[in-house]
């Protein structure tokens, strides 16, 4: 009885997101404050019927009813609890419905958050939101309900979660990745808005930064978690294969991250906004892209769900009309006089953020034309081609170069205006120093080569200079620690997002480069050698764990004699489904991993064996981390801060940072 | 003029949208054959029910063959069994080539199937099936009396894939061409 | 109706796990390329997989004929055209420069470098009205021009 009742809660969320959508617009058009005061109870209306419909699913899971034909079909008896909840998101229709719950928390938080924002405003945000829900909900009701029954014949027992989802990876990273694509829906319903009221001014963007940020931080952590598990996971020691899905993640990123800088130099200068709003547009559409790619079937990935022609053509129906009518819209109300170029020349800070756009836009052209070039070719009948890592490892790499170069430089650049002596000043002993370190760590990890020497040294330069400019800006009378304090918490989330980036590349530089790995034939009492590592392979015991049974292998690792580790590499085999799989054992460190994984048994007692030493491959996530904590440093900021209702009126008085419109001036 | 320039994006994304709707329906995994317009490959190959005889690409020449690459732990071979043999009947002459198989099962697969082939070449290592760029079986190979490759199907040969692909080209090829 | 054949056909290829696959060589440089050439060569059966880490059985056998074409002394574009020759274009990872793959290769390069352009003319822009601006003391004609062209949009509009 319980899944039909979440089945009829996604009904009613879509009849309320109906209602979100046409209600509050309509009091738009007429003035009507009472009708586009309805737009926050919708929109609290909806979350609470989404959230129950997912926890009914989430219970059904909790309980095994393999009534359900999804659960059913993603889980068994003997799964552990904490992999019962995951399941939830293992498959195609739960996972939407993790989108769509993660849309309503999203839709709700701007309707609790915007308070302090013009009630015309947030009425077309929220209905933007709530036509965004109203696709996916009838998505989820027309073509991938998760509530679907098997009645009367209930199977007795489900054909259990795929092994490779068995991991804590699959608990983390669709949450924190669809909070990431998911939250750009806000930039992106700002934008429209903004668009829709004809009213493209500063506090647009200021409005917007915090969402967008949050938004960011979180995909960035998700994509790290992706990669994490993959390395983890799949037993080949990669932790990025450039398939189709993990591109799909990849391009909201880069876009999302254009966005962010630029959006900066439309509050902080009010230029670019045409630009801004159109990056925001972009950001949401890769999201869906992404979507659409992971669900059509139109690309081969290890990564896809189970695909349908049916469901592709209604995903790409939903992501035409969005970015199609999105763009129409901006097409027609995007300003078109021109705003005041206030910079000059190539050094101020507004041309060197733009800089960095075109880049990152470069990149993420890069990403896109790679993944679905094979489409294209297809589609004009020029014959059918792979396009993968050997590719991605040529082009990609200059981009990274260039957009480090810059960022050392950009650092030092001024609003408006800076004279080329003051960047040239500044930048000659982090030069030196990037050289000098790129060296260094070469010879340290191994030999001396370009692309390793180029990698290191430019994530040096990037601390050195992101250092510099902390060390200048911190200069106090009162002394550093006063001069520290006093910096806002919106330059130490530049300083950490800068750093984090830093230490990915630093980190995918020296594990590409100087990591190794051995496909070796190991008996028992064998040893071999990586670098001044031993391994040895002292012997096999059996496991059982809760629904798998289990061959673990025990190496020993030494370094000069000296213990090091003991790994248990181990190749399961899963009880309900009879899957085989390996689960590669791995001592963390700090500055290195080892990596063992087992292969086929070749002979009794001698076994196939990748054995791997990976250095610094947990500064790839490290990093990232670094990098969403500098997000959420930036959104900490003294003025995203929930401000007291007396401020809130003297801004609405008028005078205040560009809230509204000054008689006389124009706002867009 | 500006104006105008603001409508490139909604263009991009058309383009963007055409190609993405052209790829849906599509099989990705499926792959057109590398050898279409070229020579069997070479191989010296014992036939299954008489080992001792040895074939080559020229004993597929002078007539136009349906070259079937099956194996008795296919379950999808199995399935194709039936419209193999219906074919046969229809006087098309199928050559199998038994792939990484073992010949005493091929054998008795034979015997209790029937057999459709005017022969089977005994392929045990794979080394035709993998010059010839065989992927899974089963696959049949369309060649012509020169000896060309004009045609792989992949997956179960069945009527839709005769009537559409297969037949339209051996007429063609009676026609001369 | 195909794609559970397609299902069939991988039905030994359940998972997208490592297969580990280990080969000797004579030389080090030998199990270099070796592991670069399995590396960029792909599964043509799989889903999105080099042949180097698929449990595919048409992978071990591209595993074996590279191996041997490696001892053999073959050099690293003759095993490829080997395997492209039999399997097609689509288990090369990385698109061989030819005419239909050059907007893959210069595409995003070129509208990097008319990016740069762009970026180019508006900073120059921005240095010559400032420069205008300096000189006049009030507004340039480009700006008088723009004053014009919002106080007509400012009173259509509200």
């Amino acid at each position: 009885m319980l899944p039909e009742f979440g089945h009829f809660a996604l009904i009613l969320a879509l009849a309320l997101a109906l209602m979100q959508v046409v209600v509050p617009l309509v009091g738009t058009y007429t003035g009507q404050s009472r009708l586009m005061a309805f737009a926050r109870p919708l929109a609290a209306g909806q979350f609470v019927f989404v959230i129950f419909s997912f926890l009914v699913l989430m219970q059904s899971f909790l309980t095994d009813d393999f009534s359900v034909r999804y659960v059913a079909e993603n889980s068994s008896a003997l799964l552990p609890w904490y992999f019962k909840i995951g399941a939830v998101w293992g498959g195609h229709e739960g996972s939407l419905l993790l989108w769509v719950t993660i849309l309503s928390v999203w839709t709700l938080a701007v309707a609790i958050f915007s308070r302090r924002l013009p009630q015309e405003f947030v009425a077309r945000v929220l209905s933007v939101m709530g036509m965004i829900s109203v696709g996916f909900l009838l998505f989820i009701l027309l073509t991938s309900n998760p509530f679907t029954r098997f009645l009367p014949n209930s199977p007795t027992h489900g054909v259990d979660l795929n092994p490779l989802l068995q991991d804590i990876g699959l608990i983390s990273h669709p949450p924190m990745l669809y909070m990431g694509y998911v939250g750009f829906s806000v930039a992106f319903a700002f934008a429209i808005a903004a668009l829709m009221g004809g009213k493209l001014d500063t506090a647009w963007a200021r409005w917007s930064r915090p969402w967008t940020t949050v938004a960011w931080a979180f995909l960035s952590c998700g994509i790290a978690l992706g990669s994490w598990w993959a390395y983890a996971e799949l037993g080949w020691g990669g932790w990025w294969f450039w398939d189709p899905v993990e591109n799909a993640s990849f391009m909201p990123w880069l876009a999302g991250t254009a966005l962010m800088h630029t959006l900066a130099v439309t509050e902080k200068r009010g230029a670019f906004k045409s630009w801004t709003v159109l990056l925001a547009i972009l950001t949401f559409a890769m999201s869906l892209v992404g979507t659409f790619l992971v669900r059509s079937g139109v690309l081969t990935s290890v990564h896809a769900f189970a695909a349908s022609p049916e469901r592709g053509k209604f995903i790409l129906a939903l992501l035409g009309i969005a970015v199609v009518g999105s763009l129409v819209l901006y097409a027609f109300r995007a300003p078109v006089v021109r705003s005041r170029a206030t910079y000059e020349g190539i050094f101020s800070r507004e041309i060197m953020l733009l800089l960095n756009n075109v880049f990152l836009l470069v990149a993420l052209l890069l990403v896109l034309l790679g993944t679905i070039f094979p489409l294209i070719l297809e589609g004009m009948n020029w014959g059918k081609i792979s396009v993968g890592k050997p590719f991605f490892n040529i082009v990609f790499p200059p981009i990274v170069v260039a957009v480090a170069i810059l960022l050392g430089l950009g650092i030092f650049s001024r609003w408006k205006r800076t004279e080329t002596r003051h960047i040239t000043h500044r930048i000659v002993w982090p030069a030196i120093g990037a050289i000098v370190s790129g060296v260094v760590l070469c010879e340290v990890y191994g030999a001396f080569r370009v692309w390793p020497f180029i990698g290191c040294a430019i994530a040096i330069w990037i601390v050195l200079t992101t250092a510099r400019d902390l060390w200048e800006k911190s200069g106090h009378s009162q002394g550093r620690a006063s001069g520290l304090r006093r910096l806002t918490r919106s330059y130490w989330g530049m300083v950490f997002g800068h750093l984090g980036l830093a230490m990915v590349i630093l980190g995918v530089t020296i594990v590409s480069n100087y990591g190794v790995a051995h496909d070796v034939r190991m008996g028992e009492g064998d040893s071999h050698m990586i670098n001044d590592l031993k391994f040895v392979f002292t012997g096999v015991e059996h496991v059982q764990g809760p629904n798998y049974s289990a061959e673990a292998a025990i190496f020993h690792v030494y370094r000069d004699g000296k213990p090091i580790a003991v790994l248990y590499p181990e190749k399961r085999k899963y009880t309900v489904t009879g899957q085989v799989m390996t689960e590669a054992a791995i001592d963390a460190g700090l500055f290195r991993d080892l990596y063992v994984a087992l292969g086929e048994p070749l002979e009794k007692d001698v076994w196939a064996v990748r054995l791997q030493y990976k250095p610094m491959v947990r500064w790839i996530w490290f990093g990232a981390m670094v990098m969403a904590i500098g997000g959420a440093l930036a959104i900490s900021d003294r003025r995203y801060r929930i401000r007291s209702r007396r401020t809130v009126e003297t801004d609405l008085a008028g005078g205040k940072e560009g809230v509204s419109a000054k008689p006389g001036e124009v706002s867009a | 003029m500006r104006r105008l320039m603001l409508f490139l994006p909604v263009v991009l994304a058309v383009i963007l949208g055409a190609i993405l709707y052209n790829g849906i329906g599509k099989d990705p995994s499926h792959l057109d054959s590398a050898l279409v317009g070229r020579q069997v490959p070479d191989f010296h190959l014992p036939l299954l029910q008489q080992p001792d005889k040895m074939v080559g690409p020229e004993q597929l020449k002078g007539k136009t063959v349906l070259l079937n690459v099956w194996a008795t732990w296919c379950p999808t071979c199995e399935m194709e069994y039936p419209y193999l043999m219906q074919l046969a009947k229809q006087g098309v002459y199928i050559v199998g080539v038994d792939y990484k198989d073992d010949p005493a099962k091929a054998k008795q697969w034979i015997e209790q199937r029937g057999n459709p082939y005017a022969y089977v070449i005994q392929d045990n290592k794979g080394t035709l099936g993998f010059d010839l760029g065989v992927y899974g079986a089963p696959e049949t190979f369309l060649i012509d009396p020169k000896g060309i490759v004009r045609y792989r199907q992949v997956g179960a040969l069945d009527s839709q894939a005769w009537k559409n692909k297969i037949k339209p080209l051996i007429d063609k090829i009676g026609q001369g061409g | 109706m195909r794609w559970w054949i397609s299902l069939f056909l991988c039905c030994w290829a359940l998972t997208a796990q490592a297969t580990v696959d280990p080969y000797q060589f004579d030389t080090p440089a030998k199990l270099a390329r070796y592991e670069h050439l399995t590396d960029i060569l792909r599964c043509p059966k799989c889903q999105d997989e080099n042949i180097r880490n698929s449990g595919a059985p048409i992978a071990a056998d591209m595993r074996a004929k590279v191996a041997a074409m490696i001892r053999d002394g073959a050099t690293d574009q003759q095993v490829i055209d080997a395997l492209v020759s039999r399997f097609g274009e689509f288990v090369l990872y990385k698109p061989r420069l030819e005419r239909r793959t050059w907007l893959l290769w210069y595409g995003p390069f070129v509208v990097g470098v008319i990016g740069l352009l762009v970026v180019w003319v508006l900073a120059m822009r921005g240095r010559r009205l400032a420069h205008e601006r300096d000189r006049e003391g009030r507004l340039s004609a480009e700006e008088r021009e723009r004053l014009r062209q919002l106080l007509d949009e400012d009173s259509r509009t509200s």
